[in-house]
């Protein structure tokens, strides 16, 4: 057990280092340096250079690189050329925004995804079925920010039940998770789309395995073989697929936080693009990448949990 | 639970409706990307002033919007980029991850493990994510798209050849031909290529579909095409500011990316129900 989990963070560690390193190569040795990106074409050499010292770029790669991973154990990702306040604060008070998105999106796909998805295989090619498989494939086809567009002009332009965007701080709590629920609504839609299907094939998958069959000929009722058999049986591939999502979700949020004005991570990435802010830039991907990594790590530790038969091996 | 283990009865549409409806839709929407080459109800980028948010019907089948364009006309040319982009884009992550996908499956031993762990890296960076990154270095324009979706399917494209080719070598043709002295390479090239590109094929062509979304994306967020380009996704940034006064701006592109890639997932789902029907209505 213990052998597995150290390897597993062991290949953890080094995906995150390789992402690091893909980055940094991206954002700070390939073409088109940051001074000159930051400052413009219409910039004078001198000036050039003397960013280029302000920001520590005239010093080897490799010590820009050991620098950046170095202060990511601190807390100092450097500066931000736009907003002039430390990155790593910027991050932080824009996750209050972007997490608890996420976790409204992950939490309103899985309570209708899962339970329709169930739903689904226990009535296999009966109008249930059909109506939750229609449902998922013109889930799956729509684009998030439009979903949002759409729920803006019903729900805020029509109806007036709920502001257009804009978010007004967790100081009025109620305020601010009433501003994140169309948002999450919106990045919602897709993933329970997917999750209805991922749900229903995995059940159906374990629906012909023995353990079914014993637990019928025990007499148990369809509820209770369907929830506490089946459904615990689909955990695996559902869990999986929650987690391979995951980057979706984080895209879903760059555009959705920008349709509803959302002061969120995606929104200042967005906006460093527009203020060739490359530090911020450099440093939110590694965020978003991270966490990805991240993830997809949970996600293979829970499967120890969930399927008791992989803890045996190796 | 009866319901479950029940016999398959037949469904009442045809056995073949995902596909049909798949094809019907593509072909209605690759129809009218080729069409705006040659001809368009009213020039996409000709501005009419005094025609400006004018509702569907009352100037156009779908209205205009605030430079008085047809919205329609607009529509059929966006369809022409949109999946011009997204096709590229597929085609760089299928030549490039079935390259080291079935290298993978090959090689074995040390070079699979680079091969998986640079999947897993890749993966980790939403087409978003790498759009932005791109576009700081080379701004805006098709390129930028094209690199960032084409960069995230390799990783998608490198796990299926590879989940794909390993099934293929576990056949004794390919032990017969290792015997018979033929190398690694030549095997891939022989036996493996042709028996894994049509699950190659399939999900191309869902993951079309996919690209078409994430362009759209992309393009809401101006990093891709350049305007005046017709683009769904500018389409819709520029609705958002008319949402009011003009909703039929919004409804109008967002309902083309949705047919579009509703249109190929059925389409891909359709060819592996005929093609593979092991994995009934699957993932």
């Amino acid at each position: 057990m213990a052998g597995i989990l150290l390897r597993r963070l062991g290949s953890f560690t080094l995906t995150l280092l390789i992402a690091s390193l893909l980055i940094f190569v991206c954002m700070d040795l390939l073409p088109g340096n940051a001074a000159a990106i930051l400052l413009g074409t219409a910039a004078r050499p001198d000036t050039i250079a003397a960013l280029e010292q302000q920001l520590g770029l005239d010093q080897p790669a490799y010590i820009r690189y050991l620098t950046w991973i170095a202060g990511a154990f601190i807390g100092n990702l450097g500066e931000s050329a736009s907003y002039g306040v430390p990155v790593g604060g910027l991050i932080a008070e824009r996750l209050a925004v972007t997490l608890p998105l996420a976790a409204m999106a992950l939490f309103i796909a899985v309570a209708i995804g899962v339970p329709m998805g169930v739903w689904a295989a226990a009535r296999w090619r009966k109008a249930p079925d059909r109506i939750a498989s229609g449902f998922a494939q013109v889930g799956i086809a729509i684009p998030d920010f439009w979903f949002g567009l759409l729920l803006i002009l019903t729900f805020s332009t029509t109806l007036q039940w709920f502001s257009a965007g804009g978010f007004p701080g967790w100081q009025t709590p109620l305020g601010a998770l009433k501003s994140l629920i169309l948002p999450a609504v919106a990045l919602a839609l897709p993933q329970a789309a997917i999750l209805i299907r991922v749900t229903r094939s995995a059940v159906l998958d374990v629906s012909g395995d023995d353990f079914i069959r014993t637990a019928q000929a025990k007499g148990l009722t369809e509820g209770r073989i369907l929830w506490r058999h089946a459904v615990r049986n689909a955990l695996v591939p559902i869990v999986t697929i929650i987690g391979l999502q995951f980057s979706f979700l984080i895209a879903g949020a760059v555009l959705v936080e920008n349709v509803f004005n959302l002061p969120g991570i995606g929104r200042l990435a967005f906006q460093a693009l527009s203020q060739r802010d490359l530090v911020v830039i450099r440093n939110v991907a590694m965020f978003f990448a991270g966490l990805v990594i991240l993830v997809n790590f949970l996600v293979d530790l829970s499967y120890l949990w969930l399927d008791p038969r992989l803890r045996a091996r190796r | 639970m009866t319901a479950i283990v029940a016999k398959p009865r037949r469904p009442w549409f045809g056995p073949h409706f995902r596909l049909h409806l798949g094809m019907s839709i593509t072909g209605v929407v690759v129809g009218m990307a080729l069409l705006s080459l040659v001809w368009t109800p009213a020039p996409p980028t000709k501005m009419r002033i005094a025609m400006k948010l004018k509702p569907p019907l009352e100037s156009g089948l779908a209205g205009t919007d605030q430079f008085g364009r047809d919205i329609f006309s607009l529509l059929m040319s966006g369809a022409w980029n949109s999946l011009s982009i997204a096709v590229v884009a597929i085609g760089i992550g299928v030549v490039a991850g079935v390259a080291l996908g079935t290298t993978a499956a090959a090689k074995r031993g040390f070079i699979e493990e680079i091969i998986m762990r640079f999947a897993d890296v890749v993966f980790a960076f939403p087409a978003v994510i790498s759009a932005i990154m791109i576009a700081a270095l080379i701004g805006s324009g098709a390129t930028t798209p094209i690199i960032a979706i084409g960069l995230f399917n390799i990783p998608v494209f490198i796990r299926i050849s590879r989940a794909l080719a390993q099934r293929v070598w576990s056949n004794d043709f390919c032990l017969a031909a290792q015997a018979a002295g033929k190398g690694a390479f030549r095997i891939t090239t022989d036996h493996v290529l042709p028996n894994i590109a049509g699950g190659i094929a399939i999900q191309a062509t869902i993951q079309i579909g996919l690209a078409i979304l994430v362009e759209a994306g992309l393009s809401f967020l101006g990093l891709s095409l350049a305007p005046p380009s017709p683009s769904w996704g500018r389409m819709l940034g520029d609705a958002q500011t008319y949402l009011s006064q003009a909703p039929w701006m919004a409804i109008a592109p967002g309902l083309a990316v949705a047919i579009a890639v509703l249109g190929f997932n059925l389409l891909g789902d359709g060819l592996r129900d005929k093609f593979d029907p092991r994995t009934e209505g699957g993932a």
